[in-house]
């Protein structure tokens, strides 16, 4: 059953499928992929990731790739659509390098490529990215280089929102997702808030439909998405009983209702007794997550306590957390915490509530999203959740690497080089710790560390030059990688072929220079002409996850390459595994067995 | 064990705006929503083919409601119109017909989607903008120490509803209770919970007999009514019951019977129930409501003392009750009522509208609830002046939060369209430049942003009339054509805010040749003439929004795949 055809040529024709849907969707200018299910589910997207794992691959080079692709994505989370666009342009590269060799060389040619390449991913990429792009990149934020208008944070947020919702989103969405940052990390920033908006996005979020995007804001405290079934005013600081389950279970027989001769055939006693301990507890709110029975509501009526019922129970457990709330040693269980202050908050027309937690280093707020319908709304939601995952991402490459010199010596390590470049030598070599830099405040450890990079083409260009003049490994490979990776912002630029020219152009005639980078104004010009796409802001991009995205794509190249047949079997893998250890369905060299 | 089956590849559609057939599936669309438009709108009938209810109507919640769609373009564009319907009532119909002018206008220009995006959205902010500026001409102060600017408001809500089928007096009358209606419910000082609107429909009256109650109207038997006559109309306290009061131990809930030997369960509850009745009697409550049944026995027990009995409110009526009389719901039997559950109602009147007999409770204190009885001759118009008051009472209500109107009839989209064209070609070269993209194209994409705007006054065109601006003040004309002379002759442009002057030049809006017209800032009006029709501020501006919003993510469309496992 294995089909005899070049496989570089089925890869490519795969791949180059995949590219197809993605190349429209890449930049601020690209369009969107609708996804419609029979069951009336939609999904509006144009996130690379996304629409990846939408479309439902059969072919097997096709999940091979997604495979990897998710890999790269669980690392970085950007940047999907790039290496598809990196990985089609590179196999390209490949096949017209072994064209002119003869069948039955080409495939040996090919797997020569591929290694070389892979070889070139180990040792030669950390040093051309480390002294072709970070040098460049550090001069720009530098001091004397140019300001950021809103800090870095702004331009980073920028840069992965632009890629992934239309640029009137975008605009509404970056200031916004930085003004919750802030206001909730108040004034500190480091990563404790992001890595907090990062595991509780789902309870810091409402989503509203039918009002359009610009409606959005930031909202002080929680905001939960029902309205109280008993409000009294309060005012101040209160105290709130969190409840999970119904005040009147019984879990025993005692409770019943008796039918007697006399007026009181039944009260139903255990309840008016646990009624009677909340009350003691001198309770201002009752918040359950489920509904809570009448004769619970007609109570806090009469005693001037607050109901809201039918909560999310995520959102009350953060709650709890939040403010510390003790748990009672009553049945059902409870647990009493203090609110800074409970209100009722109107949304479009609908009824919320809104509670306010004081916490030592998180201030809580919620981000309200507005969208005209459901679909882009969900659109915007996963949008600002990728935002935050990212940044975690990124955070957390920092802590994970602390080999440190400080922040200011390091830039001071930086320029020097900068100024001697031609000096340096292989022991002064910059090794990605650099890049990673660890630092407690997120934002200046990305500046300073110099490695983000203004979007649309900058570290292409940087890379794709540094590539051509570096002299590590094989020529013939550096070449391929270099003609492929200006592949990504010539589709940036489809539908103005003339502008990337212009852009390269420009660029390549800076690089000549190498004076020019050390003026102070050089770094702004040098990224003026590129950085402002369409919104006329600065977007950036962290160098870090682009050298994972072209390590990524090496060792994917290499793993497509290597295989020669490709075998069906009716038989569950993992079975087949058990009873036979070379008996793999995609990596098998070992011949035909049919 | 389930059957795993092989799942088919999706289907894919590549730049599905390319598509003729998408394209005329976008046109029947718009003129769908297009020929609803206006108080001289098309009317569209509904029913599906195994017969059933028939609905007429002209309003685009109703009518979007009742459709189904298979393209998900199409399915975007109504969700984006139901769910702005859902949250303002209002421009339902003018989010459509924008929204599909600015894909079908932007797609003709030929412009790449991006740029086409980006420009509107700058256009969208200039509106913003302008609108919100002071200085802006479409836009009205209303003014609530005099009544006019809310009668207007209300008056051009019913009259672009042709479906209500109401003349002249008739829709005077319909937007005077509408403005009664919503005054009402606006609380006074003390109390700050919005008041409450009730409906309450009668077939078969003419539209003359619909009124405005204080209070709530509860439906009551006929036979009923004739102990009601002599109940005393002053004060009376009022007790509520959210559980069913009809002896039935199933209806108890969930706990474990314990039943004394020798007890019949039946008994022991009636007898229950009797002694809650006693209490209440000795009380001195004067009605007895609960939203569920009363054992008859305990029913003839309190009007043998003389209360009066409701029962079978419902949830939909229990709670304005409770709002207006300030009584808690009692959820239990079997507990005594305590003192503050009580609740005070202002009196009883019994009223006979055509065939129904109505118990109006009347409020006590400040509570803001009545009831809007409106009749009509049938079903189908009732259904659609019901929806159509509705609708006017939530815009009434809107303007609390900003007092402010745009003039209506067409001409807020024309003055619209004459300040964007006006700006832009003033600042083509600044903003095409910031926009990244070049003059020309800035300008073509004004020029469909514009067309759009255009395209929804035109859309109040049905009986191929005229539709001419003037070009001073940007206004809309609509000429009569009379059949004798070969001359129109004017008395004030549709919104009614500017006269007729000899020097006032204008152009036909709806022949394509006659078009062109160099652009100009409309000019100021100074007059204090008020104008007759009005639209909602809030809503305009927010459908104006989502219309821009949802066109930008239509256009941006490259891709549509449908998964048909």
């Amino acid at each position: 059953m294995a089909k005899v055809s070049d496989p570089l040529q089925v890869c490519l024709s795969v791949v180059g499928a995949l590219e197809c849907v993605v190349r429209r969707c890449v930049g601020p200018s690209g369009g969107t992929v609708i996804f419609t299910k029979d069951t009336g589910e939609t999904l509006i997207t144009k996130h690379g990731h996304r629409i990846l794992t939408a479309l439902h691959l059969e072919h097997p080079i096709a999940r091979t790739v997604l495979e990897s692709l998710c890999a790269h994505d669980g690392v970085t989370a950007d940047g999907s659509k790039s290496f598809i666009l990196l990985l089609a342009a590179l196999l390209r590269g490949i096949r017209d390098s072994v064209h002119e060799s003869s069948r039955t060389h080409r495939r040996h040619a090919s797997w020569k490529l591929a290694n070389q390449l892979h070889a070139f991913c180990w040792d030669g990429l950390d040093d051309v990215v480390a002294h072709g792009v970070v040098p460049y990149t550090s001069s720009l934020f530098g001091p004397g280089g140019c300001e950021l208008e809103g800090g870095v944070l702004a331009a980073l947020v920028g840069g992965y929102v632009g890629g992934r919702v239309s640029p009137s989103q975008a605009e509404v969405l970056t200031p916004l997702l930085c003004e919750l940052y802030a206001r909730l990390g108040h004034g500190h920033t480091d990563g404790a808030a992001i890595s907090f908006i990062h595991s509780n996005f789902s309870q810091l979020h409402t989503a509203v439909s039918g009002l359009h995007s610009a409606r959005s804001h930031v909202v002080e405290g929680l905001l939960l998405a029902c309205d109280w079934s008993v409000w009294k005013e309060a005012d101040g600081p209160v105290k709130a009983l969190v409840v999970f389950e119904k005040l009147d279970t019984r879990d025993d027989e005692s409770v019943s209702i008796q039918l007697q001769d006399d007026w009181t055939v039944h009260s139903d006693g255990v309840v008016q007794e646990r009624l009677a301990t909340v009350l003691r507890l001198q309770v201002n709110i009752v918040l359950s997550a489920v509904k809570q029975p009448d004769c619970v509501l007609v109570w806090a009526c009469l005693n001037n306590v607050s109901v809201l019922d039918c909560c999310d129970p995520e959102q009350l457990d953060l709650l709890c957390e939040l403010c510390t709330a003790e748990p009672l040693t009553v049945q059902p269980p409870m647990r009493v915490g203090t609110l800074t202050h409970c209100r009722r908050f109107q949304l479009g027309g609908r009824r919320y509530a809104n509670v306010g937690v004081t916490h030592t280093s998180v201030h809580t707020h919620t981000l309200v999203l507005c969208a005209p319908a459901a679909g882009p709304l969900e659109q915007s939601v996963s949008v600002s959740r990728g935002v935050f995952s990212m940044l975690q991402h990124l955070s957390q490459s920092h802590r994970h690497n602390d080999v440190s010199p400080c922040p200011q010596e390091q830039r001071l390590t930086s320029s020097q080089r900068l100024t001697s470049s031609q000096r340096l030598t292989s022991s002064q070599r910059l090794t990605s710790s650099q890049l990673f830099s660890p630092c407690p405040n997120l934002c200046h450890c990305i500046l300073n560390a110099g490695d983000v990079i203004p979007v649309g083409g900058a570290f292409e260009f940087l890379f794709h030059h540094s590539l051509l003049h570096s002299n590590h490994g094989d020529p013939e490979s550096r070449r391929l990688l270099a003609e492929a990776v200006l592949s990504v912002p010539r589709s940036l630029h489809t539908h103005r072929p003339g502008d990337f020219l212009q852009h390269l152009a420009h660029f390549t005639s800076r690089l000549l220079q190498p004076h020019a980078i050390r003026e102070p104004g050089s770094g702004s010009e040098f990224m003026w002409g590129l950085g402002a796409d369409g919104s006329g802001r600065v977007c950036v991009e962290p160098v870090c996850s682009k050298h994972q995205l072209v390590a990524s794509v090496l060792q994917c190249v290499n793993r497509l390459l290597r295989v020669e047949t490709v075998i069906h079997t009716p038989r569950s893998l993992a079975l087949a595994a058990a009873e036979d250890d070379d008996d793999d369905d995609e990596e098998d060299d070992d011949g035909d067995r049919t | 064990m389930s059957r795993v089956c092989k799942k088919k590849p999706s289907v894919c559609t590549d730049e599905p705006l390319s598509n003729d057939e998408m394209c005329h599936k976008i046109a029947v669309m718009r003129h769908v929503l297009n020929s609803c438009y206006g108080p001289r709108g098309r009317l569209k009938q509904i029913h599906n083919s195994v017969g059933g209810h028939v609905q007429t109507t002209s309003t685009a919640d109703v009518l979007l409601k009742a459709m189904i769609f298979s393209e998900p373009l199409l399915k975007l564009i109504t969700a984006a119109i139901l769910d702005h319907t859902a949250r303002f009532s209002d421009c339902g119909l003018f989010t459509g017909v924008f929204c599909l002018g600015l894909i079908e206008n932007g797609k003709r220009s030929g412009l790449g989607s991006a740029v086409a995006s980006r420009v509107y959205k700058y256009l969208l902010e200039v509106c913003n903008g302008y609108l919100s500026a002071g200085g802006c001409d479409c836009k009205v102060h209303v003014d609530f120490s005099s009544i006019r600017s809310l009668i207007a408001l209300a008056h051009t809500a019913v009259t672009s509803k042709p479906a209500c089928m109401l003349n002249h007096d008739e829709s005077q009358h319909i937007a005077s209770l509408i403005v009664h209606a919503f005054l009402q419910s606006v609380p006074s000082g003390s109390a700050n919970t919005f008041g409450r609107t009730l409906v309450v429909t009668l077939e078969g009256q003419p539209v003359s007999d619909s009124a405005v109650f204080p209070g709530l109207l509860v439906e009551v038997p006929i036979l009923q009514s004739v102990d009601l006559k002599n109940h005393n109309p002053g004060p009376d306290k009022i007790v509520l019951f959210r559980a069913s009061l009809s002896g039935d131990c199933s209806e108890i809930g969930e706990a474990t019977l314990e039943i004394q030997v020798g007890i019949n369960p039946e008994t022991a509850i009636l007898e229950q129930l009797m002694k809650l009745g006693e209490r209440v009697v000795q009380d001195g409550v004067g009605v007895f409501a609960c939203q569920k049944v009363i054992h008859p026995v305990l029913q003839q027990y309190l009007k043998e003392r003389g209360l009066v009995v409701i029962e079978r409110l419902g949830l939909a009526l229990l709670e304005p009750l409770a709002q207006m009389t300030g009584a808690l719901i009692m959820a239990s039997i079997c507990s005594p009522v305590p003192a503050k559950a009580y609740g005070q109602i202002g009196g009883l009147h019994l009223h006979r509208i055509g065939s129904k007999e109505l118990l109006q409770l009347l409020p006590s204190g400040e509570a803001a609830v009545n009831t809007v009885v409106l009749c009509h001759r049938n079903e189908t118009m009732l259904e659609e002046l019901k929806v159509t008051c509705q609708r006017a009472e939530h815009v009434l209500r809107l303007t609390l939060k900003e007092p402010y109107a745009l003039i209506g009839g067409g001409c807020t989209e024309t003055v619209l369209s004459a300040y964007i064209k006006y700006m832009s070609e003033s600042k083509a070269s600044e903003a095409a430049s910031a926009l990244k993209c070049s003059r020309a194209e800035f300008l073509l994409a004004t020029e469909a942003f514009c067309c759009s705007l255009q395209s929804v006054a035109l859309s109040l065109d049905h009986d191929d009339q005229h539709f001419l601006m003037d070009l001073t003040h940007a206004h809309c004309w609509v000429a009569e054509e009379d059949a004798h002379s070969q001359t129109t002759t004017f008395h004030a442009c549709s919104c009614g805010l500017v006269k007729e002057k000899a020097d006032l030049e204008k152009i036909f809006l709806n022949i394509p040749l006659k078009r062109a017209y160099h652009s100009f800032l409309p000019a100021r009006i100074k007059s204090d003439v008020q104008p007759e029709l009005l639209d909602s501020f809030t809503a305009k501006i927010n459908a104006l929004n989502v219309a821009v919003e949802t066109a930008d993510l239509v256009l941006s469309v490259k891709y549509i795949i449908r998964d048909v496992n």
